[in-house]
């Protein structure tokens, strides 16, 4: 209890409230400009985060990860311009909204949906990190690399459409992440003679490098976003008369999005969708629905920032991330020199604490600042791509690497910029690689440590229950990834046919 | 070639240089895994992937009624024309240059230029793209050096200079 106070005492000084405030509010700025992720801004922010205090760090980072998930919202709703993709969904329903002169209700509704999924999600957060990590206080090295395998099993059949272009990514990705010196052979692999190759990839760099600057390689692509804000914000009023009866797509949808968001990889945008489909199917008007239900914007709102919450579980708990912005996080966790999992909670109580209540204020900041300010952060929807593409190129290329003071950084963030444009242009997925940059070293390290052990063999992975559990589970998520991508072909087939 | 083709093939290659280089791997009786064991799991994986996607690529290809191929029948020069009035290519090769620029010319200058020349990719006049340029790269500057502390590349042939 006196550690929770203590946090709350660190969370509240002053300045870490302005700063996270001022972080919420850039949250929901870069989350409202399209081609502009949650993402990119918590990558875009991590190397801005090396020189400061680990409290700073991470309230910056959680403000930022949270506002910018609701940000894409507003855009989408009051100019049918998705800030960030999980926003698709709510412009179906937000957006119609809008044009039937309602932009403030939907706003209404989508802030405060926003605010109670995160709100639920913490609640996840805060009951089921704790007991988990203890729980990973009784793993070995078997069990770290059956956790660590999952993890990208699930990634690999759930992170893109087929579940081929996942092995590739993640093959990749192991291949990337096994460059360097070997830590238990104490030999170089795939070095070719290059002095820098030793120290191996580096995670942030390379992370930061295929999801942002080969996002600013992508906006090169694209033309001018053009539109014209519609409608005024507001509607807090009507959102909160509407509560009874959205209570219940709220609270389904929060838990939806807690438990998408605790399954790595899975994302943001599979919960909206799934929530909205939900909310389609219970619904007593589902025609309504794609012009302007607001069950609709409450289920996608509700799903995506009940993500939030649910991601750091396991990132927190076993440092695992559950998604592409808790693997930043986890990336700057890692530039702090923190370890995620028991060691945390155990030598680092004080920040755990911090972490929970930054996750609690930030998604309360959302209701504030997001109703007030919706109207101005969606004029940052406008802004030219002349001005928007060069400063995210140079700030995700410069940003990632100058920490590190050597220029073999600035060239791993600009290769793995072409890289993940390159695969995103093929629709391979980004994030197996990322997660295997991560994860590779604790799943070889851990399974060769294993077979180190004396009496050991490849049965001890098949005779302890938490090792067995992952790999049966392993196994069926690809199973069940292959089936998906079956699925969506044949419907691909009859749309065509 | 299209990007899906041009990742299975650059896979197969580097699965391909991956997995005979894992046969000089030294190998050590204390640890049965072996420093080769994930690199060639991770090869053998990527290749059998890539490959599949692949022929499956080129056999969808052929199923489908075959659409006059733009690349195949535009002339070299135009192609080269193509090339050269694509923003992508040119935006990739000032941020391949970038790098260089920063060892030589210093961080400061070099992202002067570089924000500079993206900007005119996207058509801004120099009166906007010259001034916005300097502030960023000076904003960026005084941020590294004066907040975050970090150590900025002065350029090697402005210290030849002197400077």
């Amino acid at each position: 209890m006196e550690i929770a106070f203590e946090a709350l005492g660190i969370l509240l000084s002053p300045q870490h409230l302005l700063l996270l405030v001022a972080a919420v509010v850039a949250g929901l700025t870069v989350g409202a400009v399209p081609g502009m992720t949650s993402t990119m801004a918590i990558g875009l922010l991590v190397p801005l985060t090396f020189a400061t205090s680990k409290y700073v760090a991470f309230i910056l980072l959680l403000g930022i990860y949270c506002g910018a998930i609701y940000g894409g919202a507003i855009t989408a709703i009051l100019m049918n311009l998705p800030g960030t993709p999980t926003a698709a969904i709510t412009a179906i329903e937000g957006y119609p909204m809008t044009r039937k002169g309602e932009g403030g209700k939907a706003i209404g509704i989508a802030t405060l949906s926003s605010t109670l999924g995160g709100l639920v999600s913490c609640v996840f957060l805060i009951f089921l990190s704790l007991p988990l990590a203890n729980i990973a206080i009784l793993f070995g090295p078997t069990e770290y690399f059956a956790l660590g395998t999952f993890a990208l099993a699930v990634v690999m059949a759930l992170s893109g459409r087929s579940v081929l272009k996942g092995l590739v990514s993640t093959a990749l990705g192991v291949l990337f992440a096994t460059v360097g010196i070997d830590m238990i052979a104490q030999s170089p692999r795939f070095t070719f003679g290059v002095t820098e190759l030793l120290i191996g990839i580096p995670a942030v760099p390379a992370i930061i490098g295929l999801f942002c600057v080969s996002e600013a390689f992508r906006m090169a692509e694209n033309v001018t976003v053009t539109g014209a804000v519609q409608k005024t914000a507001g509607g807090f009023r009507t959102a909160y008369k509407m509560l009874p009866k959205l209570w219940v797509t709220i609270s389904k949808s929060s838990l939806i999005g807690t438990f998408i968001g605790v399954l790595p990889g899975i994302g943001a945008l599979m919960a909206s969708y799934l929530s909205y489909a939900e909310a389609k199917r219970v619904s007593k008007t589902p025609e309504q629905f794609g012009k302007g239900a607001p069950e609709g914007v409450c289920a996608s709102e509700s799903a995506n920032n009940a993500v939030t919450g649910g991601a750091l579980v396991p990132m927190l708990a076993l440092g695992i991330p559950g998604d592409t912005n808790t693997l930043m996080i986890l990336g700057a966790m890692i530039v702090h020199g923190l370890v995620p999992g028991p060691t945390l909670f155990r030598e680092e109580p004080s920040l755990v604490y911090v972490i929970f209540g930054a996750v609690v204020l930030s998604n309360l900041l959302i209701l504030p600042l997001g109703l007030s300010l919706a109207r101005h952060i969606a004029k940052f929807a406008l802004i030219d791509r002349k001005y928007l593409m060069p400063t995210v190129a140079v700030l995700a290329i410069t940003g990632a690497s100058i920490g590190y003071g050597h220029i073999y950084y600035f060239w791993i963030s600009i290769i793995f910029g072409l890289i993940g444009y390159l695969l995103q242009k093929g629709d391979f997925p980004l994030l197996p690689i990322a997660m295997a940059l991560i994860l590779e070293p604790l799943i070889e390290r851990n399974f060769r440590s294993s077979l180190m052990l004396p009496d050991a063999g490849l049965e001890m992975f098949l005779s302890r229950p938490i090792t067995l559990i992952c790999i049966v589970m392993a196994v069926l998520v690809i199973w069940f990834g292959i089936r998906r991508e079956r699925r969506l072909a044949a419907d691909v087939e009859i749309v065509r046919s | 070639m299209n990007a899906e083709r041009a990742v299975c093939l650059l896979t197969l290659v580097m699965s391909g240089v991956c997995l005979s280089l894992t046969f000089s791997f030294p190998q050590i009786s204390a640890d049965p895994g072996g420093m080769a064991l994930f690199p060639r799991i991770a090869g053998v994986a990527a290749a059998l992937a890539a490959l599949i996607i692949l022929v499956r690529s080129f056999l969808s290809a052929e199923g489908r009624a075959s659409k006059p191929s733009t690349l195949g029948s535009s002339s070299l020069p135009d192609l080269l024309e193509r090339i050269m009035r694509n923003r992508m290519v040119w935006m990739i090769a000032a941020s391949i240059i970038y790098p260089w620029l920063i060892i030589k010319l210093g961080f400061l200058i070099a992202t002067t230029i570089y924000v500079f020349l993206l900007m005119k990719l996207f058509k801004a006049p120099l009166t906007i793209a010259g001034p916005y340029a300097v502030t960023v790269a000076t904003g960026l500057y005084v941020v590294f050096v004066y907040i975050l502390e970090a150590y900025v590349p002065p350029g090697t042939w402005l210290e030849g200079l002197g400077m």
